[in-house]
């Protein structure tokens, strides 16, 4: 899961060509995101990691750290799918 | 679909089986193992990885979620400071929790729909708030302060989340409670008649209905207080 893969997920759930890069915020004042689009946007990571073959896991500690949140950007959460796609493979 | 926690027994019987008899696919869940039915499942609701694979199984199936009915719960009736911490904790893990986890893991269901029912249950025992009752009131108010804030945040995607608050009504979870108990909480209603199963069984029909699609974030005090 790419972030560029990422981006086009928040597009599709926020069905607009809004400005959006791989370091933008996903939560909080800047975001293009409200409440209902996170929700949808974890439900579609959530549909593509059970066909990756694991289980999105989008409610960590770390989810909610306001330093290193998984959320804080499209890069971050391209990290974070990919980190728990490796540790479920092993 | 319909999912009912605590399924087994009580009111989440008399549910289930109205629901069934009505054509409606019922499963169940609660703690209970060896009951002979397809659509059962024997899980610990204070178990969020448990449930969690059920989720996922529910997903793998592609069944299509209609309603959540959290019916599971106990109740230990003692004074606050006679509590053993065991029966505290046990108490709010499983009310409380149980009821949180199952709305967390099981809504999303309901959200890839964009429509849906959740209906959690407290007790009338919250407003009367009797003495005797401290922790487990304290589990039930949890409930529906979870339940109010948690309508917000589903609203938008056309599920309502209400509480049934009912009256004592004669199933085990109240068995240990003495006849002069229950009266004390009847005379505390509204409606100073004990009520039964079939009464909150209609009125968690009420709520699943198409037509009760503005009613959200509401506790229905069943007796009235």
């Amino acid at each position: 899961m790419t972030s560029e893969d990422i981006i086009k997920i928040i597009k599709e759930v926020v069905e607009e060509d809004i400005e959006i890069n791989d370091q933008s915020q996903l939560v909080g004042g800047e975001s293009s995101l409200d409440s209902m689009g996170l929700v949808q946007l974890c439900l579609v990571l959530e549909e593509r990691s059970i066909e990756d073959g694991f289980s999105f896991d989008w409610t960590s500690e770390k989810a909610l750290s306001s330093l290193n949140s998984i959320f804080k950007s499209p890069k971050t959460l391209s990290l974070e799918y990919n980190r728990q796609l490796k540790s479920n493979k092993k | 679909m319909i999912i009912v926690t605590g399924g087994s027994s009580g009111l989440g019987k008399a549910i289930t089986q109205d629901l069934r008899s009505t054509g409606e696919k019922v499963i169940t869940l609660s703690r209970r193992k060896n009951i002979d039915e397809k659509d059962h499942f024997s899980c610990d609701i204070t178990n969020y990885k448990s449930l969690k694979e059920i989720y996922l199984e529910f997903h793998k199936r592609n069944y299509k979620l209609k309603a959540l009915i959290n019916c599971a719960g106990i109740a230990s009736m003692n004074l606050a400071i006679t509590t053993p911490a065991s029966t505290t904790e046990k108490i709010i893990r499983t009310n409380l929790i149980g009821t949180i986890f199952a709305n967390q893991i099981f809504s999303p269901l309901l959200i890839k729909n964009k429509v849906g029912r959740i209906i959690n249950f407290s007790t009338i025992a919250v407003h009367i708030g009797l003495k005797g009752e401290s922790v487990y009131v304290a589990s039930k108010a949890g409930v529906e302060g979870f339940s109010r804030v948690f309508a917000k945040e589903l609203a938008p995607f056309n599920i309502t989340v209400n509480c049934i608050a009912p009256g004592p009504i004669r199933t085990n979870l109240i068995r240990g409670i003495s006849d002069k108990q229950i009266n004390n909480i009847v005379k505390n209603q509204i409606i100073k008649k004990e009520m039964s199963s079939s009464a909150i069984v209609e009125i968690t029909k009420i709520l699943l209905r198409d037509e009760s699609q503005f009613i959200t974030g509401e506790v229905i005090n069943v007796g009235g207080v």
